[in-house]
């Protein structure tokens, strides 16, 4: 049936008796869904700082920095708010069970100074005792070693890392010697000191 | 004492400054109904007051092609003879008196601000403007024509009388000729105010705004301003002539305030529910449609009178 | 009379993207169009060969913010061509519903912008009010309102949740009154139909002689939907209708769009109740050599993409035809003649995207365009030459690409 400019009429006083359906924003705050993609949060208790998701984001928002000083190694972890698109792949390629970055809901992330636009996480790093290399992330290497049982006693890198975690050993003794010898293959090492105290000694 | 009361009438009540709040008020219910349609929250009370201060701390900007001079003076011509109208049609049911003729006077200032935007967009020297100018002036011929016509009958059934006061005083409405003419009367000032349907010489999709493309700062909220007061004296003036006119004694205060917001509604409906039509189809609509409904409203009276049928 | 150059752009309050019409009107006849693009050019080809290809799909998600998934769909189906996988029956239900729901948003969004350049703003409110809850479905489903990063190459990133499809369902339906509602306040409109119908013809010889695409070609009667032509995603397990009107007119082109968006809610819920269980990603790693082709039915008609991979994890080649490349020389055919109010809405009426059709162009400071296309390719293929001879890369092999497409 032709109804010309009735059913517009019939809206329009709807609207007027219904109200706005906009939301009274700043004064009731928006609750996002709860699948909604917001901020990515790295979870000081399960990451590992593997940079697994350093090496997915498809915008290059994640990055880090390894500092050495004083004998003590730290990696921080950066994930850049500005940079993000909030794709979740960091999350999706996580190796801590997709818990140590994880995008929150959190959505109201507008900010004056875009040098801020940042959070980061700070890891331990394990440094090689022959040349002070960096090897990974401590958790990284413990995470490791759970994930392959007895059969982490292969390499000294692992083990010792576990054994210090579990507080059986300080030091390692072999660390003291400085020689290119036998006593370098029972040393934390990087992959390239690694290769040359086996193959090239 | 007589010039203070005179100054005081034309300058704060019923004058510009009286004029000026309701027309700020009409703005605003026309802008906040038009949002709740939308499903919109719309703006504040002052909102009105709010863009037109912004715009007066701006710069003026005067194009370098045009004629500053007439680009400056049209806005003006156009605020003054739209509050003149204001003044005129709300003096007089006040100190109930008017002289003979000073309808004509309304009319014809009535098409003063529609001038003056056609002056002001040709003075400004821009294409676009001048497509709007050129949308505008067809506009105005268009819609002149059905209007003096209903407004020909509004004299006719008031017995001719072409004065405010007398026109007032006629019970056009409880007619069918009358309700026509009320009706064709509403679509020419819905175009008068450049309200969609007919907002061609602004078109802001299609010419930027056309006339008013130019304009900045001071001038524009003259013209802002001048809308506002002809969202207010245009109502006014079909209460006026086709709808039992003014007093301001008692009831008729209520009854003025409610027929006043019915036409605001009627206005705000036609806006909000319509597309812009072409300029061609305008101009059908106002020859074609409104001259011919006016006309045969105009026969309608005429027959009326002569067979002393009084509800024709 | 004399003849007055009206510019449409690069910035104007009719679009929302830049853009640049030069009409020449005769009074308030259009006697000539000519469009510039290439304001906006983002060098996304070029990006997307820096990604690898799982990184790409985002990327070219961004080609445009409102068929954020017709294009990582298209790509997704190239490098399945490329690699010969069956996608999972679960993840292509999902990728139905996303590009669905694109489908719809997309809809209401040109309805409402399509009711702004006619000076209906009513519409326009209404229609994005409206587009407002199927974006609350997107987000629920995908967690985003647009850029919804479905899509990977071989299934989908992420499962819909079966506790939201209740939600979303309800959500879905309570469109359909007001939907309706627009549907028959624009077939009784006698106002609208002043405006549209017999506006901006495209008949169905010209549609096919400049090979209009999507609901472009379907208002002129010419039948082709990639939805139906081909077989991909859920289309064909279910009962749908392909709307094909023949007038091609600026109102039919509004009538295709309100009849699909209905159809599309029936796509919707089919698949969100008929959703089958199962895997959601069919674990492709990686990309064989050889090239590709995808298509799929964007709301503003066939997206084509063209992948070539030689076996690392990045395209070496990525082209990309967004469908209002193809849609915007039929202005040539519709606006010339109308009249100036008219030209507006009829340039509306493809629905326009500009930021997918950019193209790469180079101009002397006067505006002078230096390059056409043919001279760019000249010089991209000196330049890759070399680039290739400074790195000393050798031209890759023909016969190592493997399978060539058809």
């Amino acid at each position: 049936m032709k109804l010309p400019k009735i059913r517009e009429l019939l809206e329009a006083v709807k609207a007027l008796v219904v109200g706005p359906y906009t939301s009274r924003f700043p004064r009731k705050p928006h609750v996002p869904f709860k699948s909604f993609r917001g901020q990515p949060q790295f979870n000081e208790d399960f990451c590992v700082g593997c940079l697994a998701c350093e090496e997915v984001c498809p915008a290059g928002a994640i990055g880090h920095n390894d500092a050495v000083s004083g004998g003590k190694a730290v990696r921080t972890i950066y994930h850049y708010t500005d940079t993000c698109i909030f794709c979740g792949e960091c999350e999706a390629a996580c190796i801590a069970d997709h818990k140590g970055i994880k995008l929150s809901t959190e959505w109201d992330l507008a900010f004056f100074d875009r040098n801020r636009a940042f959070e980061s996480i700070d890891r331990d790093l394990v440094t090689c005792e022959r040349c002070g290399a960096v090897v990974a992330a401590r958790r990284h290497l413990q995470w490791i070693t759970d994930r392959l049982g007895e059969l982490a006693f292969s390499s000294p890198t692992l083990y010792q890392t576990k054994l210090k975690e579990l507080g059986l050993i300080d030091d390692n003794p072999a660390a003291v010697h400085r020689e290119n010898a036998r006593s370098d293959r029972l040393k934390t090492l990087c992959a390239h000191c690694r290769r040359q105290t086996t193959a090239g000694a | 004492m007589d010039v203070l009361f005179t100054g005081l009438y034309v300058l704060v009540f019923p004058g510009f400054l009286t004029i000026l709040v309701l027309g700020f008020f009409s703005s605003w219910i026309e802008r906040k109904v038009t949002a709740r349609v939308q499903y919109r929250k719309g703006p504040p009370l002052l909102q009105p007051v709010y863009d037109v201060v912004k715009l007066l701390g701006k710069e003026t900007i005067l194009p370098k092609r045009g004629n500053p001079f007439v680009f400056a003076a049209a806005p003006l011509l156009g605020l003054a003879s739209s509050s003149i109208v204001a003044v005129m049609l709300m003096i007089q049911p006040l100190v109930a008196s008017s002289f003979v003729g000073d309808l004509i006077v309304v009319v014809y200032l009535l098409t003063l601000p529609s001038l003056a935007l056609v002056i002001g967009g040709a003075a400004s020297g821009n294409p676009l403007a001048s497509q709007g100018v050129s949308r505008e002036i067809k506009l105005m011929l268009g819609y002149e024509l059905p209007f003096l016509i209903v407004v020909a009958l509004a004299v006719y059934k008031a017995g001719f009388r072409i004065d405010l006061e007398g026109l007032s005083g006629a019970s056009a409405p409880l007619s069918v000729s009358g309700v026509i003419a009320f009706i064709i009367a509403l679509f020419c000032v819905q175009a008068k105010l450049g309200f969609p349907p007919f907002d061609v010489a602004e078109a802001e999709t299609e010419i930027m705004s056309g006339t008013y493309i130019e304009y900045s700062g001071p001038l524009l909220a003259v013209f802002k301003i001048t809308q506002a007061v002809l969202l207010f004296t245009l109502p006014v003036f079909l209460i006026t002539v086709f709808w039992g006119g003014i007093r301001f004694v008692g009831l008729d205060i209520f009854w003025f305030a409610l027929k006043y917001v019915v036409i605001l509604v009627l206005i705000i409906v036609i806006k909000n529910t319509n597309p812009r039509i072409r300029i061609d189809q305008a101009l059908k609509f106002f020859w074609g449609f409104c001259a011919g409904a006016a006309a045969a409203a105009f026969g309608l009276a005429v027959a009326g009178n002569v067979f002393g049928i009084a509800w024709l | 009379m004399k003849k007055t150059i009206i510019p449409i752009g690069p910035y104007h309050p009719l679009q929302e993207e830049p853009e640049y019409f030069t009409l020449t009107v005769d009074g308030e006849t259009v006697v000539d169009i000519d469009a510039e693009i290439g304001y906006n050019h983002r060098g996304i080809e070029k990006l997307s060969e820096l990604k690898n290809f799982d990184q790409s799909t985002f990327v070219i998600e961004r080609i445009c913010g409102i068929c954020s998934t017709s294009h990582p769909y298209a790509y997704v189906r190239a490098l399945e061509d490329i690699a010969g996988v069956e996608v999972p029956p679960r993840a292509r239900y999902i990728r139905t519903i996303i590009a669905e729901g694109e489908r719809l948003h997309s809809h209401l969004l040109w309805l409402g912008l399509a009711g702004h350049f006619l000076g209906y703003n009513t519409v326009y409110m209404w229609a994005w009010k409206l587009r407002e809850e199927i974006l609350d479905v997107m987000e629920i489903v995908s967690g985003n309102r647009n850029n919804y990063a479905m899509f990977r190459p071989g299934g989908v990133r992420r499962d819909i949740n079966p506790d939201d499809i209740p939600i979303v369902l309800k959500k879905i339906k309570k469109i359909v009154p007001t939907l309706t509602m627009l549907h028959k306040a624009v077939r009784d409109d006698p106002v609208l139909h002043a405006r549209t119908k017999g506006i901006g013809v495209l008949t169905k010889e010209e549609s096919i002689n400049f090979s209009a695409l999507g609901p472009t070609s379907r208002a002129s009667g010419v039948a082709r939907d990639v939805r139906k032509d081909t077989v991909y995603g859920a289309y064909h397990e279910m009962d749908w209708k392909m709307i094909v009107t023949e007038n091609g007119d600026v109102f039919d082109k509004v009538v295709v769009r309100m009849l699909e968006m209905l159809e599309t809610i029936k796509i919707l819920q089919y698949c969100f109740t008929h959703l089958p269980a199962g895997p959601i990603d069919s674990g492709l790693k990686g990309i064989p050599a050889g090239e590709g082709i995808g298509t799929h039915e964007a709301p503003r008609g066939e997206t084509f993409h063209y992948v070539r991979s030689d076996g690392t994890n990045r395209p070496v080649r990525h082209k990309v035809r967004a469908p209002t490349f193809m849609n915007l020389p039929t202005y040539k055919a519709t606006v010339k003649g109308s009249q100036l109010a008219d030209a507006v809405i009829i340039l509306a009426a493809i629905d326009p995207c500009y930021c997918c059709t950019e193209r790469m162009a180079i101009r002397d400071p006067g505006g002078k365009r230096l390059f056409d296309g043919r001279e760019l390719v000249a010089l991209s293929q000196r330049k890759s030459k070399l680039v290739q001879e400074q790195l000393g890369i050798r031209e890759l092999p023909l016969d190592a690409l493997g399978q060539v497409a058809p």
